[in-house]
């Protein structure tokens, strides 16, 4: 399968951003037929490399040759002329448009008259995301689809036309279980029909399940190019950090307290089914379960984002009705979303006044603000998990992927909240990262504050929990202390009973 | 499974709800306008109607593809007022020459309007804040700030036409809302300028050039509004440099009370002529019941929070 011939290669690459040197002379070859991945620190290049290829970046200097000819690529229209075809990390959709048409948005079904076909296209696009497994209506708005939903619509617009490299940057980064088996399978198809795929991920263990070269960008150079079978995980690690990282988890015992919020009986009606529990303090309470399994919405009616129907909820020895964010904010608790590019970050803004932004909504009414103060605050924090940019100034929304995530990590910390819900916190966070964040929620429940984790890198939930609760169908349906539980008994229970029988049936 | 199917009907019919909103107070106006005067219900008072606004009503189907593409055009009632003046000039000499002359200067004001946009990226809020100026300064040089006949009467008549006892305006508006859906439903141009409109940055790494969008629907913009020049020449039967004022904010209220989004990507022109009729009405029947013009823009205002907040509350 490596012996295709090479259909990609990039020849001393260089990107410069006003203030920074994203990519210095990185050289890359892609074969037909190969999964070429590519792994690397948040901000070491990566989504700047692929946006290059694909012409969504001018390059600063170096050489692209397809098939051996060299391109000069002007904008994303000549990549897809040369059939280079990209899943980008940020969703690259069209909210207000349906499903269908963000799947043909590239090339509209068309009559004999040159018109909009849509039936044609809707019926496509149902055909897409059936073999995909999925049931997504193609006449539903993007904006009304869940995160994971849009990665898949995502996945199916690249799939909808014919390509001879197709780039995926994180697409495995929100999806879970069968969803994401389904995407492997569709990347050996592709391979079986001789298509180059880069594929861009932060779980290492992707790598070596689906990957024949593996390459490692380190703070814009090209460290190395390895064939999948040669290397290890703590090789590809050391690469990646820059020194060896011995463990990739961190936990701390430490001595758990009184209750510190108790549900009981929670309901939102088509979000959340009558779900109880209990945090205590210095605990840190894991949620596992798949996509869809209600998790996200259960962190988001505890903090009165999601009005709650029925049941109670008592924070600190008191009952409590949060008709809004602002209410669960005043209580002491704080949210790190998943959706960071809606509800996290404010991308247009700087990185100090984003995570300054935490300390301002915490304050009494004060009327001035005293900036160098407040931007003090920030600087430490940002220091802290380790931000990469040029300066604190820089705009959010340049940051790479990983530490747009990060700013929104520093915001939650800025206000310390005492009780902190944590939905999908290292999502797109390199090893490296992640390791620095474990310690930080050590740190966190030693100084006696509370987490509720939601992740689905079970890995990481089962090294991290006091308890893990597993949820499916919006309903909590069994709880594990730590160690108890292996990754199959957790599944087990996350997977919904439906689901189970289908499988069967089919 | 059951879930995601329980939420997928939820979603339809809350979009189906939500699009039945407009036709029913469109009804309910009609009934409620009905029941106040017995003289709303007459040929002759929708004649009057229609008529009122039809240069709006032309108006707002350019502003709905412009807001769609998440932009705004303040400079077409500029234009309309130059159109006029351009139109009554050249009309002695030749009507053809007139009137292609008046469209292909408004539509040249749409191409100016929409490659300075792309080439400064400025918002557009305030580069056509800008161009309304220099264009209405421009119809008044050229009129020397006076009204210009010249206006043949028969293109006068025109607007006083009437086709089987209904004017020819209104044949005319309900063609041009004709073209303007089918447009904006069934051309791949049409389709790129919601994309635009709904993300541009998304939309530009599809390979849409987003530039030469915007360029064209400024273009549209600017050559609707020559159309709706004509009509205005017609109606009052001169070259009016300091005509039309106004007009503008009358066409954006129109789109908005029919749910365009001030933020793009969303719209529909049949709604857009649902509220052109919706603020026509209401302004006929405060005329019937002889309510004074000067409380009438608070009849109207109030009706954007209403038709606006129950939107964005919903959603
Ligand atoms: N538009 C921009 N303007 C300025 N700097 C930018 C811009 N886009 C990216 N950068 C910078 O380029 C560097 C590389 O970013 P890139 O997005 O390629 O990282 P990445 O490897 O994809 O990281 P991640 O794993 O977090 O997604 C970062 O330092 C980032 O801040
Ligand atoms: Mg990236």
């Amino acid at each position: 399968m490596n012996n295709g011939k090479t259909i990609l290669e990039m020849e001393r690459i260089t990107k410069e951003f006003p203030g920074v040197k994203a990519l210095k002379n990185v050289d890359l070859k892609v074969r037909a037929g190969e999964v070429h991945c590519l792994v690397g620190e948040n901000g070491a290049g990566k989504s700047t490399l692929i946006k290059i290829m694909t012409g969504a970046h001018s390059k600063s200097s170096g050489q692209i040759r397809v098939n051996g000819i060299p391109v000069e690529m002007n904008g994303p229209q000549d990549g897809k002329k040369l059939g280079i075809r990209a899943i980008y990390q940020e969703l690259d959709l069209l909210p207000t448009l349906t499903v269908a048409e963000n799947i043909f948005v590239e090339d509209i079904p068309k009559t004999k008259l040159g018109l909009v076909n849509w039936s044609k296209m809707n019926l496509k696009a149902q055909e897409l995301l059936r073999t995909f497994g999925v049931q997504i209506e193609p006449k539903a708005l993007v904006k009304d689809l869940t995160v994971a939903e849009q990665q898949i619509v995502t996945i199916v617009k690249a799939l909808s036309q014919d390509s001879k490299i197709l780039i995926m940057d994180e697409p495995s980064a929100v999806l879970t279980g069968s969803e994401l088996e389904r995407l492997f399978g569709i990347i050996r198809e592709l391979q079986k029909q001789g298509v180059g795929i880069i594929y861009i991920t932060h779980r290492l263990v992707e790598v070596f399940e689906i990957g024949d070269t593996v390459t490692v960008l380190r703070d814009g150079e090209n460290i190395a190019t390895a064939k999948v079978e040669d290397v290890t995980m703590e090789q590809l690690i050391t690469w990646m950090v820059g020194r060896e990282l011995g463990e990739q988890f961190y936990k701390e015992t430490v001595d758990i307290g009184d209750i510190v919020l108790e549900a009981k009986n929670l309901t939102v009606t088509g979000q959340v089914k009558n779900v109880s529990l209990q945090l205590h303090e210095g605990e840190i309470l894991g949620i596992a379960g798949l996509v869809g399994a209600g998790r996200t919405e259960l962190l988001k009616s505890i903090f009165g984002q999601y009005q709650v129907d029925s049941g109670s909820l008592v924070v600190f020895g008191e009952e409590c009705h949060f008709t809004s964010p602002r209410d669960g904010i005043a209580k002491g608790l704080g949210l790190v979303p998943e959706d960071r590019k809606n509800e996290g970050a404010v991308l247009c803004r700087s990185i100090e006044e984003n995570i300054s932004l935490g300390v301002l909504v915490k304050r009494k009414f004060k009327f001035l603000v005293h900036f160098p103060k407040l931007f003090q605050k920030a600087v430490e924090l940002a220091n802290y998990v380790a931000i990469r940019c040029h300066s604190l100034k820089q705009e959010v929304g340049t940051l790479s992927g990983g530490n747009q995530q990060k700013t929104v990590l520093a915001k939650w910390l800025a206000s310390e909240s005492k009780i902190l819900l944590l939905d999908e916190p290292t999502r797109g966070i390199d090893v490296g990262s992640k390791l620095e964040f474990y310690k930080l929620m050590a740190e966190m429940v030693r100084a006696k504050k509370s987490i509720i984790l939601v992740s689905s890198e079970l890995p990481e939930l089962m090294a991290l929990s006091d308890r893990i609760l597993v949820m499916s169908n919006s309903q909590v349906r069994k709880e594990f202390l730590a160690g108890e539980a292996t990754q199959e008994e957790i599944l087990e229970y996350a997977i919904p009973q439906e689901l189970k029988e289908s499988v069967r049936a089919s | 499974m059951f879930k995601e199917q329980a939420q997928m009907k939820d979603k339809v019919r809350f979009s189906s709800s939500s699009s039945m909103l407009l036709p029913l107070v469109f009804i309910i106006v009609v009934i409620a306008c009905a029941a106040v005067s017995p003289m709303f219900f007459t040929a002759e008072n929708f004649r009057n109607i229609i008529v009122g606004s039809a240069t709006f009503g032309i108006l707002a189907c350019g502003m709905t593809v412009v807001l769609v593409s998440g932009e705004i055009d303040l400079s077409v009632g500029s234009q309309i007022a130059l159109t006029s003046v351009v139109m009554a000039t050249l009309a002695p000499k030749s009507l053809t020459l007139a009137i292609i002359g008046s469209l292909f200067v408004s539509l040249c004001i749409g191409l100016i309007n929409g490659i300075l946009l792309t080439k400064t990226k400025m918002p557009s809020f305030v580069l056509t804040l800008s161009t309304m100026g220099i264009v209405r300064s421009l119809a008044l040089v050229i009129a020397n700030g006076q009204p210009v006949y010249g206006v043949p009467r028969s293109f006068a008549n025109l607007s006083n036409a009437v086709v089987g006892n209904v004017p020819l305006v209104a044949y005319a508006m309900i063609v041009m809302y004709l073209l303007t859906w089918f447009f904006l439903k069934y051309t791949t141009l049409g389709r790129s300028i919601y994309a635009v409109g709904s993300n541009s940055e998304s939309a530009r790494l599809s390979g849409i050039n987003v530039n030469r969008v915007k360029i064209a629907t400024y273009a549209i913009s600017g050559f609707v509004a020559g159309l709706a020049g004509l009509f205005y020449t017609s109606y009052v039967t001169l070259g009016l440099p300091d005509g039309a004022v106004d007009y503008e904010t009358q066409a954006i209220t129109a789109a908005i009370i029919g749910g365009t989004s001030f933020f793009g990507g969303e719209g529909k022109v049949f709604n857009t002529f649902l509220g052109l009729f919706i603020v026509g009405m209401v302004k006929n029947i405060l005329n019937l019941m002889g309510v004074s013009p000067f409380v009438q823009p608070i009849a109207i205002g109030v009706l954007i929070i209403i038709a606006v907040g129950v939107r964005t509350r919903k959603s």
